[in-house]
């Protein structure tokens, strides 16, 4: 499911959400069947982005830190077409221009058309046009069949096992949403700092913390 | 197998799409386990279940009452073809097969 569906489950489907999920289609059997360069990385991804929400997907497009640092060996082809893909789907979750760009975007094209071409309202309409047809993303897939080289020369599918660790003790920031923090008093605390007031860690001896889940 | 049997299988069920979405009908649930490679080797695009009419795209926003049946699809699929399978795979068949023995 596209991100955008996912975000608002009210709006209208349309064919760019059936192209952007054959996007997570494809990035699904790759990592199912394909070996990467950090296979530890893959169960978070999975995880985040097909068992997240809006913003996991939408982040993942449009920031590719994943795609970035994961490649796929003897596959080179693959993660060019990945990277491509994220870079077109982006558009959809990117700030579109607003009339006060278009305005001086549309100033520009009077005057210079080459000019107007490098504006970012003609970049965001083409990338947004070019998920109007299937043709654009047929022309990535083909062009990642079309260099052999880009394959390995056997090319098995091999099922991936991803290895998780269970999690014994979950490690929490202290300003986590699901930690609460309780400030106790001790009883003979108040005696000693009125007694000794110039301690240092004054507060540290009278009080304890403690972190609670 | 092969990955690029994946690969190619994944392509052919996009393919697909394209087709069905040109014949005026769009798939409304891609996802890995709704392409299946046949013995052949092609992809193709299964459970249709969700698609609906481009002519049929509600104002309002998407319920279950509003899903179209696969049976309305069908001569636009065929016209397309693309076969559903599934649900209403016998039904499928059975157009584009006349001597299949259930029929």
């Amino acid at each position: 499911m596209s991100a955008s569906l996912t975000g608002r489950m009210g709006r209208l489907h349309d064919h760019k959400d059936d192209l952007e999920s054959s996007f997570y289609t494809l990035l699904w059997v790759t990592l199912m069947y394909s070996d990467c360069s950090k296979p530890e990385k893959v169960p978070s991804l999975l995880r985040s982005i097909f068992e997240g929400g809006f913003l996991a997907k939408a982040d993942f497009l449009k920031g590719r830190t994943f795609l970035d640092r994961v490649s796929f060996p003897g596959r080179g082809a693959l993660h060019t077409l990945f990277d491509e893909l994220a870079q077109m789907f982006a558009v959809r979750y990117e700030q579109a221009p607003t009339k006060q760009d278009r305005d001086r975007a549309s100033r520009i094209n009077s005057y210079s058309t080459e000019y107007y071409e490098t504006t970012s309202v003609y970049k965001y309409d083409k990338r947004m046009s070019s998920l109007n047809t299937h043709a654009a993303i047929i022309d990535l897939f083909e062009a990642a069949l079309r260099d052999r080289s880009q394959w390995p020369p056997n090319d098995p599918a091999v099922k991936q096992r991803f290895h998780h660790d269970p999690v014994l003790h979950e490690l929490v920031t202290k300003s986590g949403w699901n930690t609460t923090l309780f400030v106790e008093q001790l009883e003979s605390g108040d005696d000693e700092m009125e007694a000794q007031p110039n301690r240092e860690n004054e507060v540290d001896d009278c009080h304890s913390l403690r972190w609670e889940l | 197998m092969r990955f690029q049997q994946h690969y190619d299988a994944d392509f052919h069920g996009f393919l697909a799409h394209m087709d069905a979405y040109n014949a005026g009908v769009l798939h409304r649930d891609i996802s890995p386990g709704n392409i299946i490679i046949g013995p052949d080797h092609v992809g193709r695009l299964i459970d249709w279940d969700s698609s609906k009419p481009l002519s049929l795209q509600p104002e309002t926003p998407r319920r279950a009452t509003q899903v179209v049946r696969t049976h309305i699809l069908l001569p636009i699929m065929i016209s397309a073809n693309v076969i559903p399978i599934r649900s209403s795979g016998y039904l499928a068949i059975h157009v584009c097969q006349p001597n299949w023995p259930h029929g």
